[in-house]
């Protein structure tokens, strides 16, 4: 049921008269759909789906065939090969079931080949948890009385370049929220960097009314996850592409074919999370 | 003398900055006037015409004059590819919400393209809005338009004039690709006040001429709407779509100007514009207007002195002073953004004429100061953070000079001239791009571009009713707007030829046939150009990218494009029922090494077909009727072909760069004029026009959406719309 709100949510309307376009499908072909990430001292999870025509009516049933159940997913890490296990559900995400290891955890600096065979296709990818940089310090600004807004100072690591997915999970929350944007997209920073924490709750979170902002005295759980820059690429890609999100949107301009580091017919990101949690007292 | 001219303008053409022989055109045009606004009905009219010899101010008095006969035959004469609108046109265009439009008349009359529902902009041959130079009375008007584009910001009491060019553009024009259109006013000093206006449900307008001596008048206008407030509520309540009318926009507009005859033969013009837009598009608002509304100004004003030396020799000379700001603010998927900028050019301008039996001799030169302010882009999503394009004022300045002849050897005309220009990118600028952050100081040149523009046309006379034309030419633009929006707002992101962004330029091959028929009561016309474009810009991954790096030159691409097609245009041009015809085909390519994979694409203003058609008819000498109906392939757009989810976030599978193409654009617009019984010595006439006449839903917007409940979601492809079915009457005043 969320995963339907967040469809809805990840695809605000603007509501306007409507009526049915003569689409033309000409452009598309089916692809397998590929999430999968190896985290710090954490097991891998890889999410598989099908793409889905943009004229198909897509319900419960619909979303239903396009989950990937049946596939064998392997993951390697030049010495050790672990067949993962599938039939995991998390209700939190899209599409919620996945495949895991049960042995192989990662490492920084390791690098971790990832096999899938779906429909006698086989599918590869390799990536590298990268090494994290480390969080100088927090600092809270006083919006009003009760609200803040935070700050992370970060030391960028110029030569081990890399972006930075945080997600937030404040005390009334279950489960962490990502902010919308990367840190260091462009790969371009170096040295102690200021970042303003943005989060961005979804409509049916606790914490929506707090929208960007943090309340004071409350305890909060900072994930930063650093990345490597393929994975850079492609998340910065699908977050214009989901801000976007339009075909002729109301702004004019090119959409970067996205990146994926999936072999054909496969699409999506295979990449390695150097992850490190904080908890935060807002001050 | 004066005859002998006259037969000139009748062979040349008819159409050139003030000099010489403008004045004879003025004259000429003075003549029209009375005789045209006679035949409205008009009683009386004071003519003042500045005629070479300084002969004093005339009274014509005309009790009736049929205007019938034969109808000239400029179109076949005419040194250009070109078309000159007179006042006498003017008043013969069609009526829509009581105004005669002849700017938006251009874009129903061949080789022009409406970019669609809701955008204003001229898109001429392939060419992008940003490339027409838009000339009021010499001065450079940067938007040109109102309520996204239902109205030119152009009063039409005042236009005396206006002379547009797709091709063969003579060398006193230059700075911009595709086209030019320049207006002017009719700088006549009446006997005695004048006063026209119309009153109407979308607008009302007033314009007053005032002579304060027989060497001396001045002249202001004010125009504004209120559909906000009158018009979309009465259409919300007799059941149209919300989604139509809960949009909002209003307008208004304010001219002065004075026309004085300082010496014998030297005269001193002088005009003021400004104007300001205010909309709100339901669909990128919030519920709180005033956090989401935009708003646009120009301001304008300048000085001209003209002397005319004796019958052969003439000189202009002009300084103005153009400014345009934008304040452009929405709400997009729950984000505030924001859009700002401000620039204004400086110029001065000195043109020399020379003029005998074969040539018309015209040399000059033109230097313009511009300042672009830094676009100032905001978005909540990006932390925010307000971004500059580099912080930096852009400063530069472009010299130009120019010299032409238009030489008439037996049945050959040609007008060939060579425009230079030098264009330079001066200090104070820091250069945010470079590791050091290099700063040039004030007035430094910090990168120059010189360039050359040959520019040839010829006309061969087959005979008095036939001619073939042909013309080459090179352009080159230095001051570009970027769009952002896909709908019809000038939300532009100004970038000026720089240190990084090169000027655009292009070569353009045009030829066409022209024939008359029945006395020239029928034109046809029949022509084809080739268009080859350099350095077009484009932004990389939208301008949402720009939201987040904060330097628009790292966002932009440039590229090359092409364009090419046939334009035929039938017209009658006289009696009781005219009108014209206008079809285009066309094909318009660009390629960009970074985009489509490197191969070419269609430009988004790519139209295949292109179709106008403008009746009038005159029913008796108190009712007339005018339709227009237009068509055209919808614009190109970029659609996704499939979804899908990663990291909870949905994401879109493009196609082929703008490989899908919206519905097509039409609509019919019917207008009735009734002229009324004089009172009191007011001539007036009611217009009854209705816009859009069978209220189709053309989109200015396509877009992804998603329908359903939380079990079932379907995302599909959804059209937003604007401008619904608007009737309006008008009371038309002239006293």
């Amino acid at each position: 049921m969320k995963i339907n709100r967040l469809i809805l949510l990840s695809c605000i309307l603007i509501n306007s008269c409507q009526s049915e376009f003569n689409y033309d499908l000409k452009g598309y072909t089916q692809k397998i759909i590929v999430e999968g990430y190896i985290s710090t001292n954490d097991y891998a999870k890889v999410y598989l789906s099908l793409n889905i025509p943009l004229s198909q009516k897509f319900d419960s049933l619909q979303m239903i065939k396009n989950f990937i159940s049946v596939a064998k997913v392997s993951i390697s890490d030049g010495v050790n090969t672990e067949i993962l296990t599938g039939g995991y559900v998390d209700k939190k995400h899209y599409p919620p079931f996945y495949y895991a290891t049960t042995d192989l955890k990662g490492k920084e600096g390791s690098t971790y080949n990832l096999t899938i065979e779906y429909a006698g296709y086989t599918l590869r990818s390799t990536t590298t948890i990268p090494y994290s940089d480390s969080v100088n310090y927090f600092t809270s600004t006083a919006i009003n009385d009760s609200m803040r807004s935070l700050k992370m100072n970060i030391n960028v690591n110029s030569i081990n370049k890399g972006s930075y997915k945080v997600y937030t999970q404040k005390s009334i929350d279950n489960k962490y929220y990502p902010t919308p944007f990367l840190f260091n997209p462009n790969l371009t920073q170096s040295g102690p960097v200021e970042y303003v924490i943005n989060p961005k709750p979804a409509e049916n979170a606790k914490s929506f009314k707090q929208s960007n902002l943090f309340k004071k005295d409350d305890e909060v759980k900072i994930q930063v996850n650093k990345i490597d820059s393929i994975a850079t690429a492609f998340f910065r890609g699908i977050s214009i592409g989901s801000n976007n999100g339009l075909g002729s949107d109301i702004f004019i301009g090119q959409k970067d074919a996205l990146i994926s580091n999936i072999s054909s017919p496969g699409f999506g990101i295979w990449y390695g999370r150097a992850t490190k949690t904080y908890s935060v007292k807002i001050k | 003398m004066k005859q002998k001219l006259n037969n000139m303008l009748l062979l040349k053409k008819v159409v050139l900055s003030i000099d010489y022989k403008s004045y004879l055109f003025r004259w000429f045009l003075t003549t029209l006037l009375v005789i045209v606004n006679f035949s409205s009905s008009l009683s009386q009219v004071v003519s003042s015409a500045d005629s070479l010899n300084n002969a004093s101010s005339k009274n014509i008095q005309i009790k009736e004059i049929q205007v019938d006969g034969r109808y000239e035959n400029k179109n076949i004469t005419e040194g250009s590819n070109g078309l000159s609108i007179s006042i006498k046109d003017i008043k013969q265009l069609p009526k829509f919400i009581g105004e005669s439009d002849p700017y938006k008349a251009l874009q129903y009359m061949g080789g022009v393209s409406q970019a669609g529902e809701a955008n204003s902009g001229l898109y001429v041959r392939g060419g992008n809005n940003d490339q027409n130079l838009i000339l009021f009375n010499g001065i450079q008007i940067f938007n040109p338009t109102h309520v996204m584009g239902m109205f030119s910001i152009f009063n039409p009491d005042l236009i005396g004039q206006l002379q547009f060019y797709k091709s063969g553009i003579p060398a006193e024009y230059g700075s911009k690709l595709s086209s030019v259109v320049d207006l002017k006013t009719t700088n006549v000093i009446p006997e005695k006040i004048t006063l026209d206006g119309s009153i109407g449900f979308i607008s009302t307008r007033i314009a007053c001429t005032i002579p304060l001596s027989d060497k001396l008048s001045i002249y202001s206008s004010i125009r504004g709407s209120y559909i906000g407030i009158f018009i979309l509520p009465i259409l919300s309540e007799v059941g149209v779509s919300k989604s139509l009318t809960s949009n909002k926009f209003d307008f208004y507009d304010i001219n002065g100007g004075f026309s004085s005859k300082i010496a014998k033969r030297t005269f001193l013009n002088g005009t003021f514009y400004t104007g300001n837009d205010i909309i709100q598009i339901r669909d990128y608002s919030k519920s709180n207007f005033s956090s989401t509304h935009s708003s646009w100004s120009n301001l304008a004003y300048g000085l001209q002195l003209n002397h005319v030396f004796n019958e052969n020799w003439s000189m202009s000379h002009g300084i103005n002073n153009s400014n345009f700001s934008l304040n452009a603010k929405f709400n997009w998927f729950n984000s505030d953004k924001s859009i700002s900028n401000h620039f204004g050019i400086i110029t001065y301008h000195s043109n020399f004429s020379f003029i005998n039996d074969n040539h018309h001799l015209k040399f000059g030169v033109e230097i313009s100061k511009n300042n672009i302010y830094p676009n100032k882009i905001s978005s909540d999503s990006t932390m925010g953070i307000t971004v500059n394009s580099n912080s930096n004022i852009i400063q530069s300045v472009l010299l130009s000079s120019y010299i032409r002849d238009e030489l008439t050897i037996n049945k050959w005309l040609f007008n060939i001239g060579i425009r230079t220009n030098y264009y330079c990118h001066l200090g104070p600028f820091t250069d945010y791009q470079s590791s050091e952050k290099k700063y040039y100081q004030t007035n430094q040149i910090i990168k120059s571009y010189p360039s050359i523009e040959p520019r040839i046309f010829a006309r061969y006379l087959v005979n008095n009713s036939t001619s073939l034309k042909i013309s080459i030419s090179r352009h080159n633009q230095f001051l570009n707007q970027v769009p952002v929006f896909s709908l019809g707002l000038p939300a532009d992101i100004q970038v000026p030829a720089s240190y990084y962004v090169q000027p655009q330029s292009m070569w353009q091959y045009s030829t066409g046939i022209f024939k008359n028929l029945v006395d020239n009561t029928y034109e046809i016309s029949l022509e084809t150009y080739y268009k080859s474009f350099e350095n077009q810009l484009e932004f990389k991954n939208g301008i949402e990218s720009t939201f987040s790096n904060g330097n628009i030159e790292k966002s932009l691409l440039l590229g090359k494009g092409w364009a090419y097609g046939s334009e035929l245009k039938v017209r009658k041009a006289i009696g009781q029922l005219s009108g014209w015809i206008s079809y285009n085909l066309a094909w318009n390519y660009r390629k960009f090494a970074e985009l489509n994979y490197g191969n070419p694409f269609f430009a988004r203003n790519d139209r295949r077909h292109d179709l106008s058609i403008i009746l009038m008819y005159k029913l008796n000498e108190k009712i007339s009727f005018t339709s227009l109906f237009v068509y055209a392939t919808g614009n190109r757009i970029n659609l996704p072909v499939s979804w899908f989810i990663v990291d909870n976030v949905s994401v879109l599978e493009y196609d082929r760069y703008n490989s899908s193409i919206m519905e097509p654009y039409h609509r019919l617009d019917l207008s009735m004029n009734y002229k009324l019984n004089d009172w009191r010595g007011i001539k007036s006439e009611l217009n009854f026009s209705i816009y859009n006449v069978y209220n189709h839903a053309n989109p200015f917007q396509i877009y992804l959406g998603s329908s359903g409940d939380k079990d079932n979601v379907n995302m599909e492809v959804k059209k937003a719309y604007l401008l619904p079915i608007i009737p309006s009457i008008s009371w038309i005043f002239h006293f």
